[in-house]
């Protein structure tokens, strides 16, 4: 009886330690690390989010369009100046009042399933976009469009409702991607199964995790794209991108943090990309809630604020200053210096002129989960504090923040980064008229000015307008100016023309390389 | 089996109330889908004009009737924002929150049950105490810190395990693996340490038994006794609760989900709040609570099965 | 059924009791304790690591790690304090005349407790926050809601067994009111198990807050927070690890401490149900 049990006892034990044996040898084989470097011609990018749809129509998040970028085409686009160029239109010309354009298309352009591109696919587009069912939020952006003619199957010509200069920024935006008519007509899901004419076509999209495209190999461009396979991972954590980027798990990883660029420059395998991006960056103020109303108190917060070192502590040491409402990479940017320098002590005096010497409180308004915008706010609250004006911050979610801010005007200050847009028009829109802006900046001259812009095609005479509107604005210090953050992207050591596309915040896998 | 639907149609009214309540709340609150799928280059008329095309413009009242007839049909509706089926999306995002749980779960009771039944052999040892100390150590480390930990240190010492997203199990089971095992140990190690108490109390309590004590009488090997016997119906208890707190690790998942980028329920769910995409946070809510009651009947069931004298009717 | 050997000593009592009061010290004396300013921004001296002027370093923002850390600790002590007020007064109530009253009224109250119980706590705070909008207040709000049905599901289950002891016909049969009878009788009888459950609802309350405020719904800056400082360590994780260690320290030692207490007391106040939980 004895022997039996201790017999028993030995078996039991060599089970467990089999068990034990079995499940060290499974977590080894699970851990094993796979080779970090993926093969030559396949492109890993670790991206801040992921789209939300595939369908160019049906979204304006900026994250959707950097990956419909390699899906889709358009029009036009712009280069690295902003300057337009042919896309699938091969050229194009506009009649003399302005009101008809006639885009001539690009011959033997293939889609994904086969179909050719014709007059048709233009038409059809620019018609859902503009159908309200479509429900696209870029409806009335794409322009005031009357009517849309097939010439011939490869001319196509837009009639519009009345002069408007910016209608090839328009087209050339991530929204003016041509989808087939054939798949329009038959009412096709392009937001999961998205076809056009791109570099790439979809391979596998898993939501919030990754989307993988595969390489067209009937693309227009004759040789290109070079890689066979683009995957986009998102990952949110900046901490965990650069340890990606730095291991050679990730090709490329879309902004890093300033404070980590230490680490990553001394790494020899990786390269640290700057790239201005097209945000300007604002401290908004309200100009129809009371002491602000003038100018004098707007002015003091400009001397009060340590601009440079709000934008470098907060997005970053190389961001550039500006101080006026336009991005420094745009053609239309002009330098005014620094018309209102930091200097408390002349805030103070301002201050005091206005009937403020006593001290001043303001509401500051801070989105989440935007950290830099939270960073920059605490910063500029230290600094107000020491003139005497006391800002209450506030942090607030990004949907009340867009309704209750943005929507509402129920702020004294906020801080913000505005988009850029690849045609003025689409920044300045609505500046001077103080029904149509959140600061409640109000001055019929800008907005005189605006509309002139908006009418006017000769580019030149254009900058001058815009280069007096935007004096005006600064000169009104309708809100503080920060200026445009810098981007740092970090490469592998041999990827090479991984385009990033000015003020439509995309990139461009179809020259890419590594 | 009525006992069963019984149960599931006791859940359905509180199920209900909650969806209504979410519904009406996040109308109440700030900001609506148009303004965020607008975003800053949001103009007053594009906005009326979004809203109106979204429907967002219809009487409240209409749109909750038009919920609850899609419910009836066995529909969560269409997300605005993903533009897709909110039954699609949370069936992609299910396997990913259930697999983190029951790895979770796994982890800690393979951990739990054997460290429990060691403590409880020489109650008050030094084994024991350690093993005591270190369940409560575990109890008050928050998940997500403990998140956060693991991939600072192994991200450092260790780069074996991926430090974000998921691989579905369909496409390689072993990446799947990997990239389950830091969030399933960070929430995990919470549930081991619950769990080490539990067993162990469930061991003491069988080993002062009177069957334990006749056998020991007969002379059979300690070691024998525990694993024949005591270890067996310890188990009961333990994976009865185990199999309750699945639910509640369910919870737990949404937080692990955020640190390691996984995509679950729980970022949905948090996206359907910050986008103020209604359908989503109602569909989320819906489906947790179903998983949370089927859980919960799962175990009243198992009851029944490892305990012959209780019995449902 | 006694355990081998008794300890002398009530030890978990004794660490819970100092490491919570350490905690709730420290958070009270935070002005005092504090070598900085926890909101005093300084640019200059931002990700620095520990070092003579700040034992735990700064911030992204130069601030001080250690003073938010102190400051932190108020945040944490005032959500237990308001959460387990919240939770256990509506759940007492609730639980005390449902027990007592009996009948279709009891009824009615547990099924809507048992409704809240069909959500994971947490999932069932993110509502209550989404609804409210974030914040401190809100956070609170939430997380008190939350604790309600478990304090009236074990204030129920006791007042049905005292309802009828002796002491309790006894006092009906001399006329009493009811509501004097839950309050003079009742209450003071069940009171231990209660004690017990508020110190491991704060050690919940603690946890859930700083979860909500790692998500972004709870605390906001520039208040600091325990969970809020992690979620603004995340960024920098690798380049200021301190930033997300100390703070988790803090979260774990309190929620450490008021689960000792609770043990402790459990000991302490009912030998019998020397029974560890699950």
């Amino acid at each position: 009886m004895k022997s039996r049990t201790a017999h028993d006892l030995r078996t039991t034990r060599w089970a467990w330690k089999l068990v034990v044996l079995a499940l060290f040898a499974a977590l080894a084989v699970a851990g094993a690390p796979v080779s970090a470097q993926s093969p030559r011609d396949r492109f890993v990018l670790a991206l801040s989010g992921g789209p939300d749809t595939l369908d160019p129509h049906g979204t304006a998040a900026t994250l959707g369009f950097m990956v419909m970028k390699s899906l889709y085409d358009t029009l036009v686009e712009p280069d690295d100046e902003g300057k337009m160029v042919p896309a699938l239109a091969e050229s194009w010309s506009v009649s003399p009042d302005g009101i008809t354009w006639t885009f001539k298309l690009r011959p033997g352009v293939r889609f994904h399933h086969g179909k050719i591109l014709d007059a048709g696919d233009v038409k059809a587009t620019l018609e859902r976009i503009l159908d309200p069912a479509t429900r696209s939020p870029r409806r009335l952006q794409i322009g005031p469009i009357r009517s849309v003619e097939v010439v011939d199957p490869l001319t196509v010509r837009i009639v519009l409702e009345g002069r408007f200069s910016p209608v090839l920024a328009a087209l050339a935006e991530g929204w003016g991607a041509i989808l087939p008519a054939d798949l329009i007509a038959r009412k096709h899901d392009f937001g999961t199964k998205p076809v056009g004419t791109g570099p790439f076509t979809l391979g596998e999209w898993q939501r919030d995790s990754f989307v993988r495209l595969q390489r067209f190999d009937g693309y227009w461009i004759k040789g290109h794209p070079r890689l066979r396979e683009v995957f986009i991972r998102f990952v949110p954590e900046r901490a965990v991108k650069v340890a990606g980027v730095l291991s050679g798990e990730f090709d490329a990883v879309d902004t890093i943090d300033p404070d980590d660029l230490p680490r990553v420059r001394a790494n020899p395998e990786v390269r640290v990309i700057t790239q201005l991006t097209s945000l300007v960056n604002v401290v908004a103020v309200n100009n129809s809630r009371g002491p602000l109303r003038d100018v004098r108190v707007r002015r003091a917060l400009w001397h009060a604020i340590d601009r440079k070192q709000v934008l470098k502590t907060a997005y970053g040491a190389e961001s550039v200053p500006s101080s006026v409402f336009m991005d420094v990479t745009s053609p239309y940017w002009v330098d005014l210096g620094d018309p209102y320098p930091f200097d408390p002590e002349r805030a103070r005096r301002l201050l005091s002129e206005a009937g403020h010497g006593a001290g001043l409180t303001l509401d500051l308004v801070l989105p989440q989960p935007y950290q830099m915008h939270i960073e920059a706010g605490q910063l500029v609250q230290a600094m107000l504090a020491k003139v005497g004006i006391t800002a209450r911050p506030r942090v607030v979610e990004w949907a009340f923040w867009l309704s209750r801010v943005f929507g509402g005007g129920e702020y004294d200050l906020t801080v913000i980064g505005h988009t850029g847009k690849l045609d003025p028009e689409g920044r300045l829109t609505g500046w001077g008229d103080s029904t149509r802006n959140y600061i409640r900046y109000e001055n019929q001259k800008v907005v005189d000015l605006i509309h002139a812009g908006r009418i006017t095609s000769n580019p030149e005479h254009r900058k001058r307008i815009y280069a007096e509107a935007l004096k005006i604005m600064t000169e009104d210090a309708m809100m503080v100016i920060l200026g445009t953050t810098i981007r740092y992207v970090a490469t592998g050591r041999t990827v090479r023309e991984f385009r990033q596309v000015y003020a439509v915040d995309s990139y461009d896998f179809r020259k890419t390389t590594k | 089996m009525p006992f069963v639907v019984r149960r599931l149609l006791a859940v359905a009214p509180t199920v209900l109330v909650v969806a209504t309540v979410a519904f009406f709340a996040l109308q109440v609150v700030p900001g609506d889908i148009a303004e965020i799928m607008l975003g800053v280059d949001a103009r007053r008329e594009d906005l009326a004009q979004l809203r109106h095309e979204l429907g967002l413009d219809r009487p409240l009242g209409l749109r909750y009737l038009e919920w609850l007839g899609h419910m009836a049909r066995g529909d969560f509706g269409m997300s605005i924002s993903y533009r897709e089926p909110v039954m699609r999306l949370i069936l992609a995002r299910l396997p990913v929150t259930t697999s983190v749980a029951g790895g979770a779960m796994l982890l800690a009771i393979v951990v739990a049950l054997p460290l429990g039944v060691i403590a409880a052999r020489r109650p008050w040892s030094v084994v024991d105490l350690a093993v005591l100390a270190g369940s409560q150590a575990g109890l008050a480390v928050p998940a997500f810190w403990m998140g956060i930990l693991l991939i600072l240190g192994l991200a450092a010492a260790l780069p074996i395990f991926p430090l974000q997203g998921y691989v579905a199990f369909g496409s390689n089971p072993i990446e799947w693996g990997r990239h389950l095992f830091l969030p399933a140990l960070a929430l995990g190690t919470e549930r081991a340490a619950a769990l080490v108490r539990l067993s162990r109390a469930a061991t003491l309590d069988e080993l002062h038994r009177d069957y334990v004590r006749t056998a020991r009488s007969k002379g059979l090997v300690e070691t024998y006794v525990v694993r024949r016997h005591v270890l067996r119906n310890a188990l009961i208890p333990v994976l009865t609760v185990a199999g309750l707190q699945l639910g509640y690790l369910m919870g737990g998942a949404i937080v692990i989900e955020q640190v390691f980028g996984l995509p679950g329920l729980g970022r949905l769910l948090l996206h359907g709040i910050y986008s103020r995409d209604l359908l989503v946070v109602q569909g989320v809510v819906i489906t947790i609570a179903i998983m949370f009651a089927l859980l919960n009947l799962l175990v009243d069931l198992l009851y029944a099965v490892v305990d012959p004298r209780i019995t449902y009717d | 059924m006694a355990p081998a050997r008794r300890r002398r000593y009530n030890l978990p009592l004794l660490i819970g009791g100092a490491l919570v009061s350490l905690v709730a010290a420290t958070a009270l004396l935070a002005p005092v304790l504090a070598p900085h300013d926890p909101t005093a921004i300084d640019p200059p001296g931002r990700l620095l690591p520990a070092g003579p002027g700040h034992p735990l370093g700064t911030d992204r923002l130069g601030r001080d790690v250690l003073s938010r850390i102190l400051y932190g600790g108020r945040v944490a002590v005032v959500v237990g304090v308001v959460a387990v007020s919240i939770g256990a007064g509506g759940g007492i109530t609730l639980g005390l005349v449902s027990g007592y009253q009996a009948g279709r009224l009891d009824a009615i109250l547990m099924r809507v407790v048992d409704g809240m119980m069909a959500f994971p706590t947490l999932l069932l705070a993110i509502l209550v926050v989404a609804a409210l909008g974030p914040g401190h207040v809100q956070t609170m709000a939430a997380i008190g809601v939350v604790l309600i049905p478990i304090f009236a599901r074990l204030a129920r289950a006791q007042t049905l067994v005292t309802r009828s002891q002796e002491f309790v016909l006894a006092a009906r049969a001399l006329g009493a009111r009811d509501s004097r009878i839950m309050r003079a009788h009742i209450l003071p009888n069940i009171a231990g198990p209660l004690l017990i459950q508020a110190t491991v609802a704060f050690s919940g309350a603690v946890l859930a807050e700083a979860a909500l405020s790692y998500l972004g719904l709870g605390t906001q800056p520039p208040t600091p927070s325990w969970g809020g400082m992690l979620q603004e360590a995340r960024d920098t994780l690798f380049v200021a690890p301190w930033m997300a260690i100390w703070p988790g320290v803090a979260i774990a030692a309190a929620v450490l401490g008021w689960n000792l207490l609770g043990d402790g007391l459990r000991d302490l106040l009912d030998p019998r149900l020397r029974r560890d939980r699950g």
